[in-house]
Order: structure tokens, then sequence, then C-alpha cells
């Protein structure tokens, strides 16, 4: 049978993937030990109960997702020959069997034990003896001095004034200096200018522009979902502006990373600390997956992606089909990981990520909120109004509907008090101008609110929205499909009430009541009532004890209650199918005013939690396999502490407990792998270059000692991140010139020894934002909602519904800088993504530096540069005057950020003259065209 | 480097190497590699550089010999039906109107009984080969001896979004590189006047999830697709400012390229900067060469005709597929052309009227199809050239709704033919079930179409990897996948 059957069965179907070429899923069938061991679902063959046997249930197909072999189901015959098989005790011929060739060349780094827990990035940092060079002030000179000692090679020496305060700018504000700052700079005498100006970059608002960003990269921030429909996330710019400000604030690192993972489960969960939570919904999210279990998993992977990797520099995410290949990383640790955050509340469309805040400082985007919410109020009701003036026409002259002079018995409700549904009103605390009666009068910035107004408490009374002050005055408006005969006032008054229709005070009392009370006003105000829009007014007024005022109106006929008409008849008599949409508008207005903006209050893209869920083990990440149940715990090869959780009312508190070990001191790797990015930001290659990967995979460290110190340091100085920057900055590492030197190059060509500061490109940020501002244009306005600068047609046409969430813009808010460029998944402005600005779907903590034709037709031909050539010209056709060698020396000093030389004027000098003698162009043009060549200059773009 | 040592996953092959320099930010990316070949900066002091230096879109020796060197995707967005056009189910005709028990997975989600929709087109056998093809496809039907069919494709998901992922970059998750950006990694461009990776996107839009259908993903955005415009100024920028002529721009260029030399001269061993000099330079080119390139209406007119480019309603595709064939000529590598964009029945995504709208978009797209595998086949390209036909997923044998032709999502099974670039003409392989709805026989998992595709042009799919996240990272994904060798020659 083995050789009939078996063999050549296996042989064609199984081998290939099992044990002859390959071994996936940890499955070995060439062996009859393989087939006993099984693979990474279990063991292949049940002895005590062959039926059973997993093999048997993967050939039967019967599995959706456990389907063997994948190429197609076996013909029948066969399935009951491996069945016989297994039964007849699995005979396996030993000169048949194949060992796999699989020594698994990273077994020594897998496993978790003695010697992988050595590994310099999972031990604890200890005080590394500073090198004795009391040549070198700074440890950070003595640490890299001892090396390029060692290799005997020469450092740069520092590099000029100009040079080093372009290179701080841009570093510290992603800005270039203007040419008056340069100057002060160059020319100023005293030996503490480097310092001093490196405190008055930190505190720059621009400082957090800059450092935030690079925050923005790791944390894979976009205001997108990307996917089909790349839907908004909504609020997603106010965690940009968190950021913003807390490293503009300096905030501790360990509270930075509390405040992001865990902001909603403080203590004292202020608006900022629920802000940063943010960073659980930053990520791409697909709104209509194939497997909806699947992508919650998706979801979680995204978070532990990025966690593990921004804030402990391990690659946790490897780990989540199978132990990770090369670190010492188990599927277990995975699992244990998306524990702490298993019970967060699902990603959902638009506004579901929202979470009401308050805030001292109120809603910044109060003003444009209402403003928006009042349009969109006046445009559903005006649509309602039309229809309804519409209805009314089309009733009247509809013979085959008898109009009715029927009275009701029930009162016909033209206006509903607070024992009701309650009516919306507008209101105000504070007198308004006397024709505050009248129906002309515009009241819409009231406040408003459901009526009855008051204190809790107050006998009888409804309250559903709270008025606590001495007065009130209210308005509000019922439509009249006819004049009514009789008209009815049901009213609830502590204490003095005045009542007005249209204009006309039609009630007043004094005192207070305990209770509604109905008082017939047909006689007073029949003379005032009008068909269609009615306004009531009413004052009421509070001296002592509780407070109420609630007013609603009725009437007997049926004729003049418009919306039972329209409930009745409008199917019939709006035969346009308006009526469908009238009752959506209904609808919307209600939920509208649901929604209205306040002053203190504003929504904020967050996290949430819902009850505690178990999490098991998924074997191959597939959750149709789920293993044992685990625990929140840490990577085990950090040998972490137990973790500390205390549930909370809302939440399982698991995340508080993950960011308080992350932010701890006791964690050996957060502080080196925050210290590495900082020093990484500052010279464009970290210590470690791998800066989100300090495994055995990872690139190790150029200097450990050195970064092992740094580490400490920070933590030492309470994890302040604006002191860093001044140790490093103030080093002599950072103040080096960029400069080649031969020899130097031959032994290390790629600076791992830091013997001279490396030039760099401006960033995507920095390009778009150097070139507004050397037209003299940029707005320099900061926070708020993100601004959308126009992009080419092409561009825009290749969603699939054209320019979709890529609003229109004023030139004003075109000019801001790019960090508040509606970040999308789905489409970039070219002129960022052709400098590499950040993928978004997953963490980006290098970026990369690519060089392609491309870049040069969008600088060259793009619109953005040549109207940016244009005033740029401008600028310097104003500031310059005519002279072509005082405009040419004014651009170079803007673009360089230094003194042009000579030769360079006079090559600028040349070309303006060559392009208007050659091709007839004016001084204007030929400027023009010196100006688009400035700014395409290599110096522009890159710096010393 | 023919097979990758198995289960070391931190295999560090040469490029591996090149690429974690550039996640450091220190690689140079540039374009030195053909300045050298230029000559173009020979005077200069280049003795200087010695770091590691390789330019990206520079050409890249296969791991192997390939069959192809270039790979033209008909991409039918929307989900073409497959029992509609090339599989033909003989039973499922009489079955129409009939409710009967068969497990579905689409838009509407997992059923176990639905209305029949038969196939509402005849089929008949064509060619040598004999194969039956349905009426929507006569001209392709001219052309099957040379075509080899995939009846038994599978991919992962039924919904449009992930399923275009999957289909362009092998992963229903965003965020990785497209096929044609792993080309381009695998094998750079012979051309350097002509991006590597072009997309001609339908008239009625992009397709939904829009541009990261030809994302670089991970990699660095040199490698990502270029759309090209059959019509007009064919790329982003490629057209000279309003009112500057070339000649002054090469006058601008020539003071440009002083003016940055005089800067570099200091900086010798900054091979970034020369890059970005010679960017310029090939810029300038570029903008030369594609409008020549794709200079379509200089074809002749028999040649048109063949692509149906007579003003009709093949017109526009046919422009695309000519447009094609002369990016192919000069060397570009991977070229996706869509039939379908925007929503609903501007693409093959027939829930509604399934007759109007599979008539509408085969219509548009039959004849251009044909011209171009015979045109490509007359010249002796077709051996060359790989040319793809398929959607993201397939259609189901069923009817979505209660009343209407229209069908569902299928990703279960669906049929994809490939031709040309080593590819065994006249054969069929793998089967769906007697209803076509689920591949039964030689399932064929997307990623055995992306292993196929990366093969014939001479890359070895397991072995051709990228360092991300911790990972090496492949277009077959870690479970790996074997080229479909049925149909190759």
């Amino acid at each position: 049978m083995w050789k009939k059957e078996i063999k050549p069965l296996l042989e064609e179907n199984c081998w290939k993937c099992h044990g002859a070429d390959k071994v996936r899923a940890e499955l070995v069938l060439t062996t009859r030990e393989g087939v006993l061991a099984g693979g990474e679902v279990g063991p292949a063959v049940d002895m005590e109960n062959p039926a059973a046997s997993l093999m048997l249930e993967m050939v039967s197909y019967k599995d959706e997702d456990h389907q063997m072999p994948p190429i197609g189901k076996l013909p029948q015959n066969k399935i009951d020959a491996l069945g016989k098989w297994i039964e007849m005790g699995l005979p396996f011929p030993k000169e048949d069997e194949i060992v796999p060739k699989n020594a698994h060349s990273h077994a020594s780094t897998t496993e978790v034990n003695e010697t992988t827990k050595s590994h310099w990035a999972y031990k604890k940092p200890t005080h590394p003896i500073i090198p004795d060079l009391p040549d070198h002030a700074n440890p950070i000179d003595r640490f890299i001095q001892a090396k390029l000692a060692q290799q005997n090679l020469p450092a740069n020496p520092q590099a000029e004034d100009h040079t080093l305060i372009r290179r701080m700018y841009y570093d510290l504000i992603g800005l270039p200096p203007t040419p008056k700052e340069v100057d002060a700079y160059v020319s100023n005498q005293e030996p503490t200018k480097f310092n001093q100006l490196v405190d008055q970059l930190l505190s720059s608002p621009h400082y957090g522009e800059k450092w935030g960003r690079h925050w923005l990269d790791l944390v894979r921030y976009a205001e997108t979902n990307g996917y089909e429909r790349d839907g908004n996330k909504p609020q997603a710019w106010r965690y940009r502006d968190y950021v913003i400000n807390a490293f503009n604030q300096n905030k501790p690192y360990d509270q930075f990373i509390l405040e992001q993972l865990a902001g909603d489960e403080l203590p004292e969960a202020n608006a900022e600390a629920i802000t940063a939570t943010g960073f659980h919904r930053l990520g791409i999210w697909d709104d209509e997956p194939a497997d909806r279990v699947l992508a919650r998993y998706d979801y979680l992977d995204d978070i532990v992606r990025t966690t593990t990797e921004v804030f402990l520099g391990m690659t946790v995410g490897c780990a989540r089909c199978h132990d990770h290949k090369i670190d010492p990383i188990p599927t277990k640790d995975y699992y244990s990981m998306l524990s702490f955050f298993a019970n967060i509340t699902p990603h959902g469309r638009g506004d579901s990520n929202l979470v009401e805040v308050k805030d001292q400082v109120g809603n910044k985007t109060y003003e444009s909120d209402i403003q928006k919410w009042e349009l969109r109020r006046q445009t559903l009701r005006s649509l309602m109004t039309g229809f309804e003036e519409k209805f009314l026409v089309a009733f009247h002259k509809d013979a085959s509907i008898p109009k009715s002079n029927k009275v009701r018995a029930k009162p016909v409700l033209l206006l509903e008090d607070a024992r009701g549904k309650g009516s919306q009103w507008n209101y105000l605390e504070r007198k308004p101008r006397q024709e505050w009666i009248e129906v002309g009068f515009d009241a819409r910035d009231w406040k408003s609110g459901i009526g009855g107004f008051g204190t809790k408490g107050t006998p009888k009374a409804n309250v559903r929205t709270i008025w606590k002050s001495k007065d009130i005055w209210m308005r509000t408006s019922f439509r009249l499909a006819a004049i009514p005969k009789t008209l009815r006032l049901n009213l609830h008054h502590d204490e003095d009430v005045e009542v007005y229709l249209n204009g006309k005070l039609v009630f007043q009392k004094p005192g207070h009541i305990s209770k509604y009370q109905t008082h017939d006003i047909t006689d007073i105000s029949a003379d005032v009532l009008q068909t269609g829009k009615n306004v009531v007014a009413v004052h009421c007024r509070q001296t002592v004890g509780g407070q109420y005022i609630d007013l609603g109106l009725e009437c007997f006929e049926e004729a003049a209650d418009l919306a039972g008409l329209i409930r009745k008849h409008a199917k019939k008599v709006m035969s346009d199918g308006t009526f469908g949409r009238y009752q959506a508008w209904k609808r919307d207005l209600t939920k509208h005013f649901s929604q209205k903006p306040k002053s203190d209050h504003y929504k904020v893209l967050a996290v949430g939690e819902h009850g505690e869920r178990v999490t098991k083990i998924l074997r191959r990440g597939n959750p149709a396999l789920e293993g044992e149940q685990v625990f929140p715990a840490f990577p085990a090869v950090l040998s972490p502490p137990e973790p500390i959780i205390q549930n909370l009312p809302k939440s399982s508190g698991r995340r508080t407990a993950l960011a308080k070990w992350i932010g701890s001191k006791d964690n050996p790797i957060s502080a080196r792998v925050m210290v590495n990015r900082i020093w990484q930001y500052h010279f464009g290659r970290g210590i470690v270059e791998s800066s989100s990967d300090f495994g055995f995979q990872g690139t190790p460290p150029t200097h450990l000692n050195l970064l092992n110190w740094l580490a400490l340091q920070f933590m030492e100085s309470g994890w302040d991140i604006k002191e860093m920057h001044r140790l490093i900055m103030s080093s002599d590492v950072y103040k080096r010139s960029s400069m080649p030197n031969d020899h130097a190059l031959a032994q290390d060509p790629l600076n791992q020894s830091f013997w001279r500061y490396d030039m760099r490109r401006l960033t995507s940020e920095e390009v778009r934002d150097s070139v507004l501002n050397a037209c003299g244009t940029i707005n320099l306005e900061m926070g708020g909602q993100s601004v959308t600068p126009p992009v080419p047609e092409i561009i825009l046409a290749g969603s699939s519904v054209k320019g979709k969430g890529w609003g229109a813009c004023t030139p004003e808010q075109a000019n801001r800088r790019s960090v508040y460029v509606k970040v999308m998944r789905s489409m970039q402005m070219p002129l960022l993504i052709n400098h590499d600005m950040a993928d978004t779907d997953s963490t980006c903590p290098v970026r990369f530096n690519t060089t392609v034709p491309t870049q040069a037709l969008n600088m060259l031909n793009g619109k953005f540069m040549n109207d940016s050539a244009k005033s740029f010209a401008n600028r310097l056709r104003t500031e310059a005057g005519k002279e072509p060698k005082k405009q040419v020396e004014h651009a170079l000093k803007l673009v360089f950020s230094r003194s042009p030389h000579k030769d360079e004027i006079n090559a600028g000098i040349e070309m303006m003259k060559n392009m208007k003698n050659k091709f007839s162009l004016s001084e204007e043009e030929a400027l023009d065209r010196f100006a688009l060549l400035a700014l395409n200059l290599n110096e522009f773009v890159y710096l010393d | 480097m023919n097979e990758k040592p198995e289960n070391t996953f931190c295999n560090r092959t040469h490029r591996r190497e090149f690429l974690k320099d550039i996640g450091g930010g220190f690689a140079s990316l540039g374009l030195t590699g053909m300045l050298a070949q230029d000559g173009f900066f020979a005077n200069k002091a280049m003795a200087g550089s010695t770091s590691s230096y390789v330019n990206p879109l520079a050409p890249k020796n296969s791991a192997f010999p390939g069959k192809a060197k270039s790979v033209i995707f008909l991409f039918m967005y929307g989900g073409p039906s497959q029992v509609d056009t090339f599989d033909y189910k003989p039973n499922l005709y009489p079955l129409d109107g009939k409710t009967i028990q068969v497990k579905t997975f689409g838009r509407g989600g997992k059923r176990n009984e639905s209305r029949v929709v038969g196939p509402k087109w005849k089929f008949k056998p064509y060619g040598d080969c004999g194969k039956y093809v349905s009426d929507l496809f006569p001209h392709v039907g001219s052309c099957v001896d040379d075509i080899a069919f995939l009846h038994s494709m599978k991919a992962e998901s039924p919904i449009h979004g992930s399923a275009m992922l999957m289909m362009n970059a092998g992963n229903l998750l965003s965020g990785h590189p497209s096929l044609g950006s792993w080309v381009n990694y695998g094998l750079g461009s012979v051309n350097e006047n002509l991006p590597g990776y072009v997309v001609m996107l339908d008239k009625t839009g992009g397709p939904i999830s829009g541009a990261k259908n030809w994302s670089s993903g991970y990699m660095p955005a040199s490698y990502q697709g270029t759309v090209l415009r059959s019509q007009g100024s064919p790329i982003l920028d490629l057209e000279n400012s309003h009112g500057i002529p070339r000649s002054q721009q090469r006058t601008m260029l020539d003071h440009l390229r002083t003016m940055n030399e005089g800067h570099l001269s200091e900086r010798y061993d900054n091979t970034n900067l020369a890059a970005r000099v010679a960017s310029y330079e090939l810029a300038y080119k570029m903008q030369a060469s594609a409008p020549e390139a794709v200079d379509v209406d200089k074809e002749p007119g028999h040649i048109k005709d063949l692509y149906g480019m007579d003003g009709s309603n093949t017109e526009d595709f046919g422009r695309k597929c000519l447009l094609a064939r002369r990016l192919v000529e000069r060397g570009v590598r991977f070229i996706q052309i869509y039939s379908g964009g925007h929503h609903n029945d501007n693409n093959w995504d027939a829930h509604g009227d399934l007759v109007k709208n599979h008539s509408y978009h085969a219509g548009n797209t039959d004849k251009p199809i044909a011209g171009l595998l015979k045109d490509l086949k007359q010249r002796g390209l077709l051996d060359e050239t790989l040319v793809v036909w398929g959607g993201e997923f397939g259609r189901q044998p069923t009817a979505e709704y209660k009343e209407g032709t229209g069908r569902d999502h299928n990703s279960w099974g669906f049929t994809m033919w490939m031709a040309g670039g080593g590819i065994k003409g006249g054969v069929s392989v793998g089967e769906t079930d007697e209803l076509g709805s689920e591949a039964v026989k030689d399932r064929f998992h997307v990623r055995r179409l992306h292993a196929t595709i990366l093969n014939q042009l001479g890359l070895d799919p397991n072995a051709l990897s990228y360092f991300h996240g911790g990972l090496d990272k492949s277009l077959v994904g870690v479970e790996g996948a074997d080229p479909i060798h049925q149909v190759i020659a």
C-alpha cells in the first residue's frame, strides 16, 4: 500500500511544501516522526481515534479556512487511503524518509533564555565609564572622540557660523533664518551665542511644528482611513495639535507616553489627555472588510505594531502568526501584548470615534462650527418651509380633499410643552434689543435649548435645559395652515411672565404657580395670527426660590394643524415624491439640534473601552484557530515585572499598566529608543540605524556606551526632551562641518564614527515651507483644521470620485505650513510625495531620500513652483529694487541663508542677461526665470 | 540565487543590504550610475566617491534569464463574470431562474441558496485549440491559440477595496508595494527617459482606493506607478510651464547646472547632489521622449484599425492598448490599463443589468485587446511581453437580488488569462464546479498568478524580498507561492 498508494499520494500532493522543498506551517510529512509531531495547527494524526485526525479534516475540505492540498480536493479514494494508512499505524519505511534541511539559522536568537536576554538592547543600561578626555567638555564628545582616536580618524573642524545657524534653524523649527538673523548671529562675538540660539529656537512655537511632525511619522498619522472610501477621521487634526503642543510645552516623555496610550484612564483625564488617545485611531481601517473577525485583529495588530516598534524598538508584530523568526518574541508574547488593547471599542465610521471633552480653553473652532451648524439648520428649515408652502397651495387647490371644519375633542398641539417632548427655543439670559418680540427679529446668535427651562426641583417642573440666572428671554415659532377659532396657552411660570405673539402682548402674570395652567387667548390673539410662520416670545423673571418657565400652544381645528395635514395628505397632494425628503429633513433637523456645537465642549478623536474580553493565542494568526488563553504581559525577554492592573470604572486599566511600564525607569529599552530617535533626527542617522528595531535583525549601535549614557541622562532629567536637544546640540560633533575629507572618507565613507556632520536634503515639508518662506507668502498661523491647497487635476482624477475629501481652500490657508496640510491616505500633494513624505499605512521611523526625474519635472514645470517663482520675484523687486545685481544678491541671500559670493552673483546676473538677450525677455520675465532657478538650486534644498 | 535557502528569513541578499541602507537615510538613491554611463560628469572629481552606490531604477540582472521583458496588465476593474466570458458552463443555461443550493460569498454576505442567472451569451469554439469563448469576446476569441486561461483563480476577498489591493499588491491590507513596484525594484528600467511603471486609468476616473493601487507601499516612492494619460499632456508636469519654451528651459538648465556644479565642487563626494543635477537632465530628456512615445496618432491607419481606433466605442481603450505597445517597445517594464473606473456600472461591477453592463465594457475592450495581441505578435514582441487579463475577482452564477440579472462578487472562483512572455498558448488550466461558482480543480491563489508573472520576468518570486518592519517581505508573502508551471512554455 505504501509504495503503490500512500507514497505517490504524499509525494504528489504534500511533500513539496511539507518537508521536501520547504517546511510550511512547521509541518513535516516526509518523516513518520514529523507526521506524529504535526505543525502549527496541531498533530497531523490522532492515533487513538484515527477518524478524528487533523490531516483527514484538512483533506475533507469541510472547513473553508483549512483545505489541503490547496490546489484542489483529493478524490475520495485517496482520502480513504489516507484514513486507512493512519488506521494501520502509519507505516513509513525509513528509506523513504526525507529529513528536511531546515536548520533554523536563527534558533540561537529566537528563544527567550539567558543568552538572548543579555542582548545589549534587552538588558538595562548601566552607567558607562566616560572616556577620560578632559579636552572635551561635553561627555558626548568624549565617547565619540575615543572611537575616532582608536580608528585614527580626523574629525572635521567646526562649521562656519552661517552654516551652523541654518542647520540649527531647520533642525529645530524646520524653517531657515532670515538674512537679518544670520547677520546678527555671524557678527555676534559672545561665546554663549550658540547656546542662546538653541534656547531661543527651543522656545519658538515652530519648534513643536517641526518635532511634532517627526512624531506624527512614527504614529502613522493620517486623517483618513484608507481603502475603498478613504473616509475621513473627523477631528484627527486635534491629535496633531496635541502633539505640537506637547513638544512646545516640553511635556516629559513618560507623561507623553502615558497620555497617548491611556490618557482616558488617567484620574484627571482632561481634554488634552483624551485627545492624546487618538493615537489608537490613526491607523488604516477597512470599513468593509471581507472578514470582520479578522479585521478586528488587524485593527489591534496595527496598535500592537505601532506601540512596540515606536516605544520599544521591538518588532513584536512579526510574532502574530508564529514565533518571531529572528528575535526572542514568542507568539504568546504577541497576544499578551494584544490583550492590553483587547477591550478598545471598535473603530467605526465618521463620527463614531469621537468623544466629547470639556476644555477650559474652550472650543477653538466654536465660531466656525456654530456658523456651519447654523447654516445647516437654516438650510434644513428653509427646505422644510418651502415644502410646507407648496403643500398648502396644493392642498387648497385639491378639490378631492374635503376641507374639514372639524373641531376635535382632543387639542391639536401647535407647540408642545415639556410634559410631552418639549419644543426647541432660542433663548438669552441678558436683555435683548427691544425688537426681540417681533416676527422679523434675528435670534440666530441666541443660545438654543429644549423647553422647559429652570432648576431641578422646582415643583411640577420638567427641566430640559438648565436656567439659573435672573431673567430669561425666549423665542420660538409655529406654523399654521389656517387661522384657528380658539387658541389656548399651556403655561407654567415661576415667576413673573410676559407672553408675546407676533409682537403683541397676549398674556402677562406676576408671581409663580406650581403647575401647568391653560389660558384661552383666542380673543386677544385673533388679530395677529397668520397662516405660515408665527412667533411666540416669552420673558420670565426670577426673584427667589425655584424657577421654571415652559409654554405650549394648542387649538382644536384640524384645519390649523399643518403638521397633521401634511401627515395625512402630503403623500397624495405632493405627487413629486418630495414628501419622503421632507420627512428626512425633519429627522435631520431633530438630530441636528442635538449636535449643536458648544463653546466649552468639543469632540476629539479618542479611544474608549467596553467590557472585558478574553484573549487567546491565534495559531497562524487565524481567528478560527484559537489556542490557550493569555493575559496582559510584557515581552518576556525584557525580564519585566508582572503588570499591575487596576480596574477603573469605565475601562480595564490595562493600558495604564502598559504605559507606566514603558515609561518606567526600570524599562531597559524605552529611554534608549527615544534618545536614539532624537539623535537620529539631529544627525540623520541614529546611533542604532534601525531606530525601530533594536533586535537581532537590527543594526548594532555604533556607540553603545554613548547611547546608554544618553538614556540614563534622559531618565535622570525627568524625560526632558528639550534638555536632550541642548545636550546633543552643544557637542562638537553636532557643530562639525559636513565637508569631505579624503582620508576619513577612505576609512569611514558612511561616517559611522561621526567624524563629520552629514549633509541632508530638506524634508518634503521643509522644501514646501521654504519655497513659501522665500516668497514671503508663508502663513505661520498655528493649529486648527487641516488645509487643502490646490492639487493638479491629474492627481485629483486618480480617485474613484474625483477629488473626494480634498476641499477648497483660500489662498491664505493654502500658504500654511505643510504640517497643517491634510494627510489623506489615498492622495498626496505631488511636491510632498515626490520629496518622500512619510508613508502613513504603518509607522515610519526613517524617511527615504530619493532623487528621480519626476521631482525635477515638478520643481521646474509644476504650477505651485511657477506661481511661487513669480511671487518670489515680486518680493525681490519690492525689497531689492530694480538693479539685477541687487535682485540676485537678495535672492541668493534668501535661498542660501548666507551672503552670496561674487561669482555666484555674477552667475545670476549672467543668467538674466542671457535670458534677456537670447529670448528677448523683459527685465521682469528674466527675473521670474531667475527666481525659479534659485528655488531649484541644490543648495536651497540641501543642508550642510 | 535560484533558490532561497529555506527558513532563513533574514537571508541577506545584496539587494536587501542596499535597501537597509536607504532605510537608514544614507544610501545614495541617485542617478550617477547613469551619469557615469553618459560620461556626464566625467571631468568632475568623482573619484572621491567611495560609498557604495546603486541607482534603484538602473537596469538590474534578473535572477535567471526571463522570457518576458515587460508586462501589460489589462485590469477589468469591478470583476467580469467568468460564466459569461471564458468559462463555458453549458449546464448552467437550463437552470436559469431556478433557485438552487449553492454556497456563495459576495458583497451581500454568505448564502446557501440563490436563483441561477443562466449565462447571457452563447459560446462557440475558436482557434486550433477549440477554446469556447462567449459572444462578448469574438475578437479575443480569434487569439485563443496564444492564450492560457486560468479558470480556477481564487482571491481572499469579495469586496472591491481589499480585493483590488490583493490583486495589485498581494495583500488585503493597505501599505504594500504593488506588482509594478516589485517588477521595477527587481529589474529596474531600461529606459531612463520614461517611467518604468505606468498606469492608464479609465476615462470615468480611477478605481476605488485610487493611488493605493499603484503605490510603492513601504518601498521608496521612486517605485510607484506613474499615471499616464493617453491624451493631452501624458504625465504630470511634463509640459513646460506656460510661456517657457524648450529653448529657454535649456538655457535655464545650463545655468542651473553651472551653479549647482559650483556647489558640488566642494562637496565632490556627495553623490546625492550629483544625482539631483542629473535628474534635471533626465527630466529634460523625458520631456522630449515621452510625448514622442505617446504619440499614437503617428501610427499608420491599418494599425489604428487593428486596435479599434476608429472613433467608435473602442477608440479609447484601443488608444491605450496601442500606447502600451509603444511603451513596451521603448522598454517600459510594467503597464497597467484599467477598463472601468469610478463606481457601479462605470466598471464591470454588474449588480443590476448584467447584459447592459458587460455588453458595454466588453464591447469597448474586445477589439483593442485582440488588436494588441495581434500587433505584438506580428512584431515579434509577444514572446517578450506578458499580457495579463482579469479583474479583482469574478462574479457568481446566481443573482444577487430577487429580480434582474445582476451578479454579486465572487472570489472563490474566477477566470484570468495570460498571453505571451513565455506562456503556452491554447491551453486552459484549472476548473470551477459545474456552475462556475467555485474553483475545484487546480485552484490558483492570486499569489500563484503573481509568482508566475515574476517568474516569467526572470525573478524568483520566493527570493525577491524587501526588508521592512523586521521582516524580509515578498510579494507572495510568508507562505510563498510557486509559478503555475502548467501554463509556462
